[in-house]
């Protein structure tokens, strides 16, 4: 038995409570609709699969033992639910240049205070780009730093070994920073035609 | 050169680390002391980590909660009360105990000879085998009317008993306030009258 935060309220959803369930449904709809939005990249297929997920919880709950926590169970199908929905858009959504996000990136480090909005414009930026990375990097990125998720966590979660979820994260991490490096070297080379 | 990718394949683990000074990195911190390249590539990733860390989750529309709770409530009325009732597996010990019931009221009713196999005489037809059976079962019927009359009032009262306490158990068991039940029972069936109404307007 792992202590649970939500184990009380999850009791009460098992026994039909409508109430609680709509309780549960309001504390944790916003990393079930985070995670889909971050997979899914579409804020109307979020949507979406986030009311699947909530029926399928409310469906299996009766038969949820509390082996695990309820939010890794409620994460899992969420996962799920995302991936399989994934597979059936692969082959509508159009496939977006990943460097197309990130014209701002390559801006002057910045050097007073009016810039600092500049820099969050930066980091919007990077954030798009991350939009845009393979799914398989977009999904460890999520997790790690949004549902902040342990490397042993994300592992479980996706059924990987350990080592390739922290190579999937260093290798998205490198290629943020060479999206970064490429944009600030073909800068410069625009300057350097310029004068 | 070479040496330059390896170091840069452990930067992003070194930098997601916070830059620890532990002897793993030694070489790394050695080499980046006099890599100029290397050391670039350690500010842009000092950087997407900044970055990243400070990466806002999108908040889950309004009326989402509403969409989601509507979805749930609509749920058709029998999928409702199958999960309710599931612990519980009434579908299976209901059954279970009517045949396990009608067995026993069969057994018990039996005239003592028809559980032995009958014998028959030589040049019978089976007919007139089963008709000669029926008789004597119905004639010992006649003749014990009152013990058949308590058996199956016995089997109907311990039955009873043994369901009603069964079920009380189980409920109490997983914590189940009935008259709770009994008003979730009726919401529901309140529910499914209102859409009813609403498909056929
Ligand atoms: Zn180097």
């Amino acid at each position: 038995m792992v202590s649970d935060p939500l184990a009380e309220l999850v009791a009460r959803c098992q026994e039909g409570d409508v109430a609680a369930f709509r309780e549960l449904v309001q504390k944790t709809q916003d990393e079930v609709y985070n995670l889909a939005y971050r997979v899914l990249g579409n804020s109307q297929e979020a949507e979406d699969i986030v009311q699947e997920v909530y029926l399928r919880v409310w469906r299996a709950l009766p038969g949820f033992r509390g082996e695990a926590r309820f939010s890794s169970w409620l994460y899992r199908i969420t996962l799920n639910a995302c991936l399989n929905r994934r597979r059936e858009l692969r082959t509508q959504l159009h496939v977006l240049d990943a460097e197309e996000a990130l014209e701002q990136l390559a801006a002057p480090a910045h050097e007073n205070p009016v810039e600092l909005a500049i820099e969050h414009e930066r980091k919007a930026s990077l954030w798009r780009a991350v939009s845009r990375l393979p799914r398989k990097y977009r999904l460890v990125l999520t997790m790690f730093y949004q549902q902040q998720l342990s490397y042993k966590e994300i592992a479980e979660h996706l059924a990987l070994p350990l080592g390739t979820v922290k190579a999937h994260l260093n290798r998205a991490r490198r290629a943020l920073a060479g999206l970064l490096r490429r944009k600030r070297e073909k800068k410069s080379e625009d300057k350097d035609v310029a004068v | 050169m070479w040496r330059c990718e390896q170091f840069k394949e452990e930067l992003p683990q070194y930098v997601a680390d916070g830059e620890p000074a532990s002897p793993y990195y030694r070489a790394l911190r050695a080499h980046l002391a006099s890599c100029p390249s290397c050391q670039e590539e350690l500010q842009r990733l000092r950087w997407v980590e900044e970055a990243l860390r400070c990466w806002p989750k999108v908040p889950a529309p309004s009326a989402l909660l509403e969409r989601v709770m509507q979805a749930i409530v609509e749920q058709p009325h029998s999928v409702r009360m199958q999960e309710r009732w599931q612990p519980l597996t009434w579908e299976v010990w209901v059954p279970a105990l009517a045949v396990l019931a009608g067995l026993m009221i069969a057994v018990f009713s039996l005239p003592p000879h028809l559980l032995n196999a009958p014998v028959a005489v030589p040049g019978e037809e089976a007919s007139q085998l089963w008709a000669r059976d029926l008789a004597s079962w119905e004639s010992w019927l006649e003749g014990h009317r009152e013990i058949v009359g308590t058996v199956w009032n016995g089997v109907f009262a311990a039955l009873a008993v043994f369901g009603i306490g069964f079920a009380l158990a189980s409920w109490d068991a997983l914590g189940r306030e009935w008259w709770k039940e009994v008003e979730r029972y009726f919401a529901d069936l309140g529910n499914q009258v209102r859409l009813f109404f609403r498909r056929i307007h």
